[in-house]
């Protein structure tokens, strides 16, 4: 995710949004372009597998369908899409009731040479091991906090949380990863 | 917090630097865009006939109440013209001047035409008899009693007296 996207994100979604008001179907269709990849990502923060985080996405958009009008007058959308996203998670994680599987990923495509290509994998895959041992309520709100920018305020809307709790969730996840992932920054 | 507090970034440091890169890239599978397209738009759809079958109930409440209060109404109305029209026929048998136009008595025996004394003091000021009136006066009277009637029944005989 570059800078750039992060910047452009949040305009183009509050324009889908403002769109759900006059053409439903259309502003759906470009905000699945622009957040399908991002939810299904923090889907499988809680399904654990992507056939469930893809099956959660799908019953999010199918209630935005049904009632557009509730994400057009959010105060805050994006944590309410997240919001909405995390609830079907939840639903169809408690539906079928059985544990994750590892998340599918594809490999990333750089110009670094082999050697620093496995070095690299080989962290990533130890730092996801590590988040994976934070209890799920902290992992949620790491997650959101770095792999989607969220601010306090915003996770503490996505999770029905108070913003108290969200910071307190968060400086005890980050001491237990600073303790675990003291040997991977040195 | 003030303004500067909550614009100012947050420092990035190395662990912070390592759970970012941690991030996967994910690939969607095939089909799911259309997927979820279908079903958003049965969704719209649904959503359509919905608010349609809504507008449409709705609309038929209103009318079936409107009609419910206005059943008694009609019915009520329909029992005051067969008590007047009654009225009148008994007259007629016995007294043939009465059953000339100008002879019209309401059925109601405390109505306000009545009550005010409005063709009695007509009368007296005009001595005038039914039969010297002219077609167009009696129409005038008749009008004007109708008028009375239609206005004591809609205010429950609350009209003031002697007035």
């Amino acid at each position: 995710m570059t800078l750039s996207e992060n910047n452009e994100f949040p305009v183009a979604f509050q324009r889908c949004v403002e769109g759900l008001t006059q053409d439903v179907e259309n502003a759906l269709a470009i905000m699945f372009d622009l957040t399908a990849q991002r939810l299904v990502r923090l889907a499988m923060t809680i399904t654990g597998n992507q056939p469930d985080a893809e099956d959660a996405l799908q019953g999010a958009f199918s209630r935005l369908a049904a009632k557009p009008g509730l994400l057009a007058r959010a105060e805050a959308p994006w944590p309410y899409l997240i919001r909405i996203v995390r609830n079907e998670s939840l639903r169809l994680l408690q539906k079928r009731n059985r544990g994750g599987n590892e998340i599918v990923e594809t490999p990333t495509s750089s110009d670094q040479s082999a050697e620093s290509m496995m070095v690299y994998e080989e962290t990533t895959d130890t730092v996801r091991r590590i988040l994976k041992t934070l209890p799920k309520s902290q992992y949620e709100v790491v997650i959101l906090k770095h792999w989607e920018d969220l601010t306090f305020a915003e996770i503490a809307e996505a999770l029905e949380l108070s913003q108290n709790t969200v910071a307190s969730r968060y400086r005890y996840a980050m001491e237990k990863l600073q303790r675990s992932l003291e040997p991977l920054v040195k | 917090m003030n303004d500067y507090s909550k614009h100012r970034p947050d420092p990035i440091l190395p662990e912070h630097q390592l759970i970012r890169d941690a991030l996967p890239e994910l690939q969607l599978s095939s089909g799911l865009k259309l997927r979820v397209m279908a079903d958003c738009h049965r969704q719209v759809r649904k959503a359509w006939w919905k608010t349609r079958i809504q507008a449409g109930l709705c609309v038929v409440a209103v009318c079936s109440l409107l009609l419910l209060i206005s059943q008694p109404r009609t019915a009520q109305d329909s029992v005051s013209n067969d008590s007047s029209g009654s009225s009148m026929s008994t007259q007629g048998q016995g007294n043939e001047a009465a059953q000339s136009p100008g002879a019209y008595r309401s059925g109601n025996s405390d109505s306000i035409a009545e009550k005010k004394g409005v063709p009695k003091a007509q009368s007296d000021d005009d001595k005038k008899t039914p039969q010297s009136m002219t077609p167009r006066e009696m129409q005038q009277i008749h009008n004007m009693i109708d008028e009375l009637r239609d206005r004591e029944r809609k205010l429950c005989g609350m009209l003031p007296l002697g007035t």
